[in-house]
């Protein structure tokens, strides 16, 4: 092989500096946990004996992305490909992931806490509710 | 006008990208593996602005990584930041040779690089592979090659960044040479290199 010059150039790059520099090092160590990672964990935490909890446990390990990137048909795609999840899997996924996001934030602007604390079981209101608890109210309903 | 692409541009355009998803995953990963990344960054930098010296790479290459780790920590998707690789590396690579304009031109003010144009470099061959191997050899052979002729070295990086050669060792040795001289020193220069270049190619093999 006889390297061209552009080549020969980028080697010495890293001829003169093998590593990366301390910058690049110090912000890769600071990058923080992704969006969706972060709402996957945490769906995961609280909806014990969940039957997606190991392929929902395989995206969030990818750290990366937001809600809205699952829309996207080459993020569907690259999680595939890295997941090795079945299309249909990863449609559970998304799905329940939308689904777990809405409810979270209908919890957190207050709406879903007052809507479901008015329809409880026992007739108590709850000022502090979670995502699974709406869920499981709104399942215990559905039966 | 055929507008599709042939199976075999698609199979290299789908390898290419499977390489830069790849590169990408390895930087994020655990380990924060970021060589392969820059390589391609990098290539796609100097493909767009082919004028950048390797000193102005260097800038490049720390400002590109720089701005995709953004991403990273912004929860961009793999596939996002692959699509907006080449328009992140180029945008570096412009911001670095605008600001370099000026102390470029000072360097070559009254020098119209004689030498460069009476011996064009047997060393630039259109066909290089690029394989992360490949990469890894010659960055391997330039370094054995800096630390047993350091002179030698300096010779092939002006060649290559286009430099007189005797302004870029008068600048880095105060060493005053004439242009035969460096038209010597830099046949020995080619052939030193290209011999540790074949002894690491062999050593590879066997």
């Amino acid at each position: 092989m006889n390297p061209s010059d552009e080549m020969l150039k980028i080697a010495a790059v890293f001829v003169e500096q093998p590593d990366p520099s301390d910058r690049v090092k110090d912000a890769l160590a600071r990058v923080k946990r992704a969006p969706l990672s972060a709402l996957v964990d945490q769906m995961i935490r609280e909806s014990s004996g969940f039957a997606l909890k190991s392929a929902l446990k395989k995206i969030a390990d990818l750290n990366q992305g937001q809600v809205h990137d699952l829309d996207a048909p080459d993020f569907r795609s690259y999680i595939i490909a890295r997941t090795g999840l079945s299309d249909e899997h990863l449609r559970d996924c998304v799905s329940a992931i939308a689904t777990y996001a809405k409810v979270k934030q209908a919890v957190e602007s207050g709406a879903g806490a007052t809507l479901i604390a008015a329809r409880a079981e026992k007739g108590e209101i709850k000022n502090e509710v979670s995502p699974s608890d709406v869920l499981r109210e709104l399942a215990r309903r559905v039966k | 006008v055929d507008c599709t692409a042939s199976a075999e541009e698609k199979r290299r355009l789908k390898t290419e990208r499977e390489e830069i998803e790849d590169a990408i995953d390895l930087a994020r990963g655990p380990n924060g593996v970021v060589r392969a990344l820059e390589l391609i960054v990098m290539r796609m930098a100097h493909r767009k602005v082919p004028a950048l010296t390797h000193d102005e790479l260097q800038v490049v290459r720390e400002k590109a990584l720089l701005a995709i780790i953004e991403k990273f920590d912004a929860g961009a998707t793999t596939s996002a930041i692959a699509n907006q690789l080449e328009a992140t590396a180029v945008n570096k690579a412009r911001d670095v040779q605008a600001a370099a304009i000026s102390s470029r031109d000072h360097m070559e003010q009254g020098d119209p690089v004689v030498l460069l144009k009476a011996h064009p470099s047997p060393l630039n061959v259109a066909t290089a592979v690029e394989e992360h191997e490949d990469y890894n050899r010659v960055i391997d052979a330039l370094a054995q090659l800096r630390d047993a002729n350091e002179r030698y070295y300096e010779v092939i990086m002006a060649q290559i960044d286009g430099f007189p050669i005797p302004q870029r060792l008068k600048n880095r040795f105060n060493e005053d040479v004439t242009d035969v001289t460096a038209r010597k020193l830099l046949q020995r220069a080619r052939e030193r290199f290209e011999t540790i270049l074949s002894g690491l190619a062999k050593a590879t093999a066997s």
